[in-house]
């Protein structure tokens, strides 16, 4: 019904494109020439000439790997990382008799670590294959022949098959369009995975094979088509059709392209054109720019660091190795002669000692390399699976209504999300849902409507004022009454106005009138459903349809239109009953930006000629006549009210004319219509200046440009965790203020610095129309605007003012070229809020770099259509809307969300918790590797540098691999400084993020040097405590390997016991996890030791002989781990009590129980804060200062 | 010096004369010292074959005994290595009153060291036989697993300065007894410098007198008494 209703609507458009018309002249010459080679046989997929082109078959792949190179590809991946490649080469070098331990223990840990990433890579690539084999083993119904039709697999389609797509099916390849269900061969396509954009688009086939609309048809059809080669252009197609000896060409209008979906339609039949990687679409998927996360890239730059710290200790070892292998032979005399100095290898040459002290160097490098966390890449990347795992999986953010959870597309970017400094945000579809809803109207001075604006729920909620409750009860009650409001466009509530109840107020008639005017003054059209008979309406605006809906429900129904009259169904206030009430149309004063407002003339049934106006509330106050102002203060008072609030005001009046004015006007402007002059408009706008005057007030309308649910509460709550953010909208300007002013981002108060080029100079020059002189022009008043700006900003620095900078596309455009754009940011970074609007989606990628590159800080982009994929992908972090826009967006992003709220836990919960976790794993990763090497080096130098480590093989191997490993995992995953709860309480807490005070060098180091302090008293108490007196009461002195197996335990015990301390979340799996790994060293000792001493060489029955019986070794543990952690206990108890850190005073809070005294915990969330300048919260404070 | 201990022909032994401070009940471990002496270089460490000490078979195994692997007739050395080859050759002999004092070697070796690493069946074969001489001789009718020496001697020593057991005074020593020792002072440490002590010692149930745990723990515990008690004065003064 609707598919026919549409063809009905179109038809008149459709053969301005039909065959015949478009010439074989242009592009067309083309083929056959380069780069227009292709030559599809179409029914045809076996023609011998087919074959010899040998096209691409419709398997289309996204894998990363297949199967044959999966292990080549992925190894290169893997050691493409530095740390990586480094263990590979001392992997190799350790076959050599340069290594201090033996080559297998080397390795394995290597291994481990290379196997595990490489596991990873495969299950995800495994998932993409799942969905692959999906995608290519849908059914699509293809000719095979006599006129039959067989259901096929996407993968199996051959370049010149014929097939048909049934309606709401996705089409499998490129294909040419040859007939239709409809008799003129249209077919209607949803192109929204391409381009986002979800209004149909119309495809036509020629006219030479239109008919071919039954599966019979294609029995004997056979034709050939020449087009271009496959290229990545979504929006060209040149090519003929040989059919029949007759040459048509062929353009993008008859091609279908793969993803898009067929709707409205009940079949196509077509010819397979592009398959599989030649499709437009695959051509144009290009890869996802790669992205990771500032804390990454600091890792990277502290690994190499620590490259610098092992050389560096590596170089001195081997200069003091050289100079006392030197020694061993003074003058011809050995003096270690139990070492044969000799009789000896290079290595250890005192003949050779510089290069016995090189290669020494080689030797200690590969030892100390256990100063480079072997484990750290692969342990952040299980971390950061589960970590989206859980992002995934809070169900806070799950959208009931679209079914929707949060999505990580990609994990690589969690703790970013603790780190963002500017948001920049999309408006419509993402701050907003993209409609309009009539919410309030002041008429005769009273202002009506009851209906909350987002803005108003919030403010209310904060306040915590028992209106709120009032204001909620009763929201919530009409909502559970009726659901959500049932009409789409409308949300007024006063019952003062409904059901027709306005005929008993007092001022019914200019209601009348106001009622009356909004079912005419507008240019809608109505559509009336014949069995229903219910009226819809097609609108230029989402506005205006608002408005016709208000009329219609408020019992002014507009339902009909013809090109002189408008027919109304309207109440009579005096009967009671529906009348129908026919106006005739005499003109439309159209609407447009500069005249701000719009007007009709009409003649009603009594004759009467009225002119009834709505408009811009700047244009229409001065335009009233002095009797005609009897509401005016109460009215401006409301529509500021309401503009504050973020509604789309208007100004409605009316003036009755007499019929010799208006004979002499319609005189006039007829003539003003039909000249042809360049000043036509500027005439005419001349005519209908001097007929809107004097009018008479009636009242204004509030149209809420509906935001999404919680919008404005999330934008406060970001703002109040000292997040900046931005609105880059294509919309207009006025739209774009309202929405500020609906979010809280501009208030009453706020200076409003606007750059635009709408002023009178530009406009003057522009109808001259010299190009550079307008160019020029243009940018000089840019920058001097912006300068302005500046100044004032800089001003006014001290005191609290707020700014906003407002600034439409053509003034960006200047704003962003090279010499301006770092004084556009300056401004933008010194204004509190910042909106663009009329920004391409270019743009808006532009804006998002300079403020990614001119900070230098963390951004975010939030978006929900295909024109905000730049921005999303240009920014640190891309965020989609898996709203209803399409999955352009969601596709480019890397985390998808289905509502803007959920931004405000993704990250003051997660983000910065992932940040939190994160930071601190990879400084405990350094601090435990450092303790451990450290031992290792402080040994060294009692043992002259000759590279004996001072533990066994295997006990360093998996030091890193099993005794150290699920600690810090737990950690990354599990802890928590604080609860949700808080993080949401407290936002300023996010700042330890923004200012990345968790990971800053200071920081860092400090870790760092923890594990060199750690080191250091576990290896001089450990040889102090052990010292060469006996070990144990049988007499027995301690040898290599029970000091070694005896600092290890001190080492295991120290790290582990440190995560204990670190952690700030204990939960079951970490204590399984911390004790779980001391307990498994032990364990570990002794099955150890219990193997063939062939195996476990110095190990052999260590621990069940020499280590548990022995006491001395449970109290040397004992004793080294309390007082190597002691220091550290007391640092981080003064820390808590004296200087705590933000998230520290928190926990104190939530110890003492304080969390309930309000007092207490508005001085901690104000403690360090920096005036708020948007949010809700800002603007309920400059409320109350006013 | 170095000529003297190098010589074979210079008489080594000397004689001490000690008082026994305090009475030292039996067992008396006597141990013997050494300064400077890097049994954990890592040349030195390599300096053993565990499958030749183990079995009788593996005999020729002694690729990472280098120098001391073979003699110059390509024969394998029983036991190879460094470190067998440097093997500690001092003697101690202890009389009270004119009276020999047994020393006994029986347990001065771990037990696991004995039956699994050393092998019964292997027997010392070519051992010290090249031109340059290193410390003691063996015995090559004694089975390695009986030659506890070595064997105390092959498990290295941690640090440059250590303590070896070389074996027991099973009497009790009451004190102001004294006791001379006779020492064949053969070893040579003059080359590079090190020195060379006897230790008499007992033993308790924590094992040697280890005066450094002790008074770590004490400071330690007073640390820790301190830090807890300003921190209750702090939370007393100012909650």
């Amino acid at each position: 019904m609707a598919g026919g209703r549409r063809a009905k609507l179109h038809l008149s458009k459709i053969y301005t494109y039909a065959c015949g018309k478009t010439s074989l002249k242009g592009d067309h010459e083309q083929i056959g020439q380069p780069g227009f080679s292709r030559v599809v046989f179409c029914n045809e997929p076996d023609h011998f000439e087919a074959k010899i082109r040998n096209y691409a078959n419709n398997y289309v792949r996204t894998t990363k790997y297949t199967l044959a190179s999966f292990l080549p590809k992925s190894l290169f991946e893997q050691f493409r990382r530095v740390a990586n490649f480094f263990f590979l080469v001392t992997g190799i070098l350790s076959f050599t008799d340069l290594a201090p331990y033996s080559a297998v223990s080397a390795v394995l840990p290597l291994v481990i670590v290379i196997a595990a990433t490489m596991v990873k890579e495969g299950v995800e690539d495994w998932q993409r294959k799942q969905q692959d084999i999906e995608v290519n083993n849908r059914k699509v119904k293809v000719h095979v022949g006599d006129g039959t039709f067989h259901d096929t697999e996407w993968r199996n389609l051959r370049v010149g098959d014929v097939v048909k797509v049934e309606k709401d099916q996705f089409f499998p390849a490129d294909i040419l369009l040859l007939s239709s269900s409809y008799d003129d061969a249209i077919c209607y396509v949803e192109t929204m995975s391409l381009d986002g954009e979800t209004n149909l688009k119309m495809k036509q086939a020629l006219e030479a094979t239109s008919s071919l609309n039954e599966d019979s048809n294609f029995q004997n059809f056979k034709a050939v088509i020449k087009c271009e080669d496959p290229n990545a252009n979504l929006y060209t197609f040149v090519g003929t059709m040989e059919l029949e000896e007759q040459h048509c060409p062929l353009n993008p209008q008859q091609l279908l392209l793969r993803d898009s979906k067929l709707r409205n339609t009940d079949y196509i039949y077509g010819a397979v054109i592009f398959t599989g990687h030649d499709t437009k679409v695959i051509q144009n998927s290009t890869d996802a720019p790669s992205k990771r996360s500032r804390v990454e890239k600091k890792m990277d730059k502290l690994i190499y660091f620590l490259f610098f710290v092992l050389f560096l200790i590596s170089f001195v070892g081997s200069i003091i190795f050289g100079i006392i292998t030197k020694d061993d032979l003074k003058n011809g005399r050995m003096t270690r002669w139990y070492l044969r100095p000799d009789d000896t290898t290079i290595y250890f040459d005192p003949k050779r000692a510089p290069v016995a002290a090189i290669l020494h160097f080689l030797t200690a490098v590969m030892l100390y390399a256990y100063m480079i966390p072997i484990s750290l890449y692969v342990s952040i990347e299980i971390v950061k699976v589960l970590q989206s795992i859980f992002i995934n999986q809070d169900v806070h953010m799950y959208d009931k209504e679209t079914d929707k959870p949060a999505h990580a597309r990609t994990s690589n970017l969690n703790e970013e999300l603790g780190q963002v400094d500017t948001i920049l945000s999309d408006k419509t579809g993402t701050l907003t849902c993209n409609s309009m809803e009539f919410i309030k109207c002041s008429v005769a001075g009273t202002a009506y409507g009851r209906g909350v604006t987002e803005v108003e729920r919030a403010m209310a909620k904060r306040k915590g004022s028992p209106l709120a409750h009032e204001l909620n009860g009763w929201d919530e009650d009409e909502d559970a009454q009726i659901g959500k409001p049932l009409i789409k466009g409308y949300n007024f509530k006063d019952e003062r106005i409904i059901h027709g109840n306005w005929v008993n107020e007092h001022n019914a008639d200019v209601i009348q009138g106001f009622l009356r005017l909004l079912a005419i003054c507008h240019t809608a059209i109505p559509e009336v459903n014949e069995v229903t008979g219910q009226v819809s309406y097609e609108a230029e605006s989402p506005d205006e349809a608002a408005f016709v809906i208000a009329a219609r429900e408020l019992g002014f129904e507009f339902y009909k239109r013809t090109q002189t009259s408008i027919s109304l169904h309207e109440l009579d206030p005096v009967s009671g009953k529906k009348v129908e009430r026919v106006y005739d149309l005499l003109n439309v004063l159209e609407f447009n930006s500069t005249r701000k407002r719009m007007s009709v003339i009409v003649r009603n049934e009594e004759g009467k000629l009225l002119l009834l106006c709505k408009g811009a509330d700047s244009v229409m106050f001065e335009r009233l006549d002095k009797n005609g102002r009897q509401f005016e203060e109460d009215t401006r008072n409301h529509v500021n009210e309401y503009a504050d609030a973020g509604l789309r005001t208007l100004i409605l009046a009316y003036r009755e004319l007499d019929e010799e004015e208006y004979k002499e006007f319609n005189k006039k402007f007829n003539e003003a219509k039909s000249s042809v002059n360049a000043d036509r408009e500027a005439l005419i706008d001349e005519v209908t200046e001097k007929m809107e005057k004097n009018l008479i007030l009636l009242g204004a309308t509030a149209v809420e440009d509906k935001l999404q649910h919680g919008v404005p509460d999330c934008i406060d709550k970001l703002a109040q965790a000292g997040i900046k953010i931005w609105v880059l909208t294509g919309d207009k300007m006025e739209t774009a203020i309202n929405i500020g002013f609906a979010c809280s981002l501009l208030r009453q108060g706020m200076k409003q610095i606007i750059i635009s080029l709408e002023t009178p100079d530009i406009k003057a020059l522009e109808k001259v129309g010299d190009k550079a002189v307008i160019i020029k022009a243009s940018k000089e008043s840019v920058v001097h605007q912006i300068a302005a700006g500046k100044a004032q900003v800089t001003a006014s620095s001290g005191s609290s003012e707020a700014y906003a900078l407002i600034i439409d596309g053509k003034s960006l455009a200047y704003a962003l070229q090279d010499d301006v754009k770092n004084l556009f940011l300056e401004l933008a970074i010194g204004c509190a809020s910042v909106i663009c609007c009329r920004s391409s989606p270019k743009q808006k990628a532009l804006v998002t770099r300079l403020v990614k590159l001119g900070t230098g800080k963390t951004t975010l982009a939030i978006g929900d259509g295909a024109n905000d994929v730049g921005m999303l992908q240009e920014a640190d972090i891309g965020i989609g809307i898996s709203g209803v826009e399409g999955m352009q967006a969601v596709m480019s992003s890397d985390i998808a969300i289905a509502q803007f709220q959920y931004l405000e836990r993704l990250l003051l919960v997660h983000g910065h918790w992932c940040y939190r976790r994160i930071s601190l794993m990879i400084c405990y990763f350094f601090y435990k590797n450092i303790t451990f090497a450290f031992t290792l080096f402080l040994y060294e130098a009692h043992a002259s540098f000759s590279g004996q480590p001072a533990y066994n093989d295997w006990f360093m191997t998996f030091y890193n691999v099993f005794f150290t490993s699920l600690p810090p995992i737990a950690l990354g995953v599990f802890d928590q400084d604080v609860s949700a709860r808080f993080c949401l309480k407290f936002p300023l807490l996010y700042q330890e993020g923004v200012q990345n005070v968790l990971f800053n060098w200071r920081r860092i180091l400090s870790w760092m040097f923890n594990g060199v302090y750690s080191a250091i008293i576990i290896f001089f108490f450990c040889i102090k405590a052990l010292d060469s007196e006996a070990f144990n009461s049988g007499g027995k002195t301690v040898g290599r390997e029970i000091l070694g197996t005896t600092m290890y335990t001190c080492v295991v015990w120290v790290v582990n016991c440190q995560m204990a301390l670190t952690i700030s979340y204990f939960t079951l799996i970490q204590h399984i996890f911390i004790w779980g790994s001391i307990a498994l060293w032990y364990l570990f000792l002794l099955v150890f030791g219990i193997m063939s001493p062939s195996i476990s060489s110095t190990a052999y029955k260590l621990f069940i002989e020499a280590l548990a019986p022995a006491p001395t070794f449970w109290i040397v543990t004992l004793f080294v781990v309390i007082s190597t952690l002691i220091p550290f206990y007391a640092y981080t108890a003064i820390q808590m009590r004296f200087f705590p850190m933000y998230h520290g005073m928190i926990q104190w809070l939530r110890h003492e129980g304080q969390t309930d005294d309000p007092e207490y915990c508005n001085v901690v969330r104000q403690r360090s804060l920096r005036p708020q300048t948007v949010g809700v919260s800002a603007r309920r404070v400059a409320r109350t200062h006013r | 010096m170095l000529a003297y201990i190098q010589s074979n022909e210079t008489n080594k032994t000397c004689t001490r004369t000690f008082l026994v401070p305090k009475q030292m009940k039996s067992p008396v471990y006597i141990y013997y010292q050494l300064d400077n002496f890097y049994q954990n270089h890592r040349r030195y460490v390599k300096g053993r074959s565990d499958k030749q000490l183990r079995s009788r078979a593996s005999e020729n195994d002694t690729s990472s005994c280098d120098p001391e692997d073979v003699t110059s007739n390509k024969s394998a050395i029983v036991p190879c290595g460094l470190i067998a080859w440097s093997l500690f050759n001092d003697t101690y002999g202890f009389s009270v009153n004119n009276t020999l004092l047994g020393v006994s070697k029986k347990n001065i070796a771990w037990k696991s060291d004995q039956q699994h690493k050393f092998g019964s069946d292997v027997y010392p074969k070519n051992f010290q036989s090249g031109g340059l001489i290193g410390g003691a001789k063996l015995n090559s009718s004694i089975p390695l697993s009986q030659q506890v020496d070595l064997i105390v001697w092959m498990r290295t020593a941690a640090l440059p300065t250590f303590r070896k057991l070389y074996g027991k005074i099973e009497v009790d020593l009451e004190a102001n007894t004294e006791l001379t020792v006779v020492i064949e002072n053969n070893y040579n440490t003059y080359s590079f410098g090190g020195k060379k002590k006897l230790v008499l010692s007992t033993t308790s149930w924590i094992g040697g007198k280890n005066d450094f745990l002790g008074i770590a723990y004490i400071t330690l515990g007073g640390l820790s008494l301190f830090l807890a008690i300003s921190f209750l004065l702090i939370y007393i003064i100012k909650p």
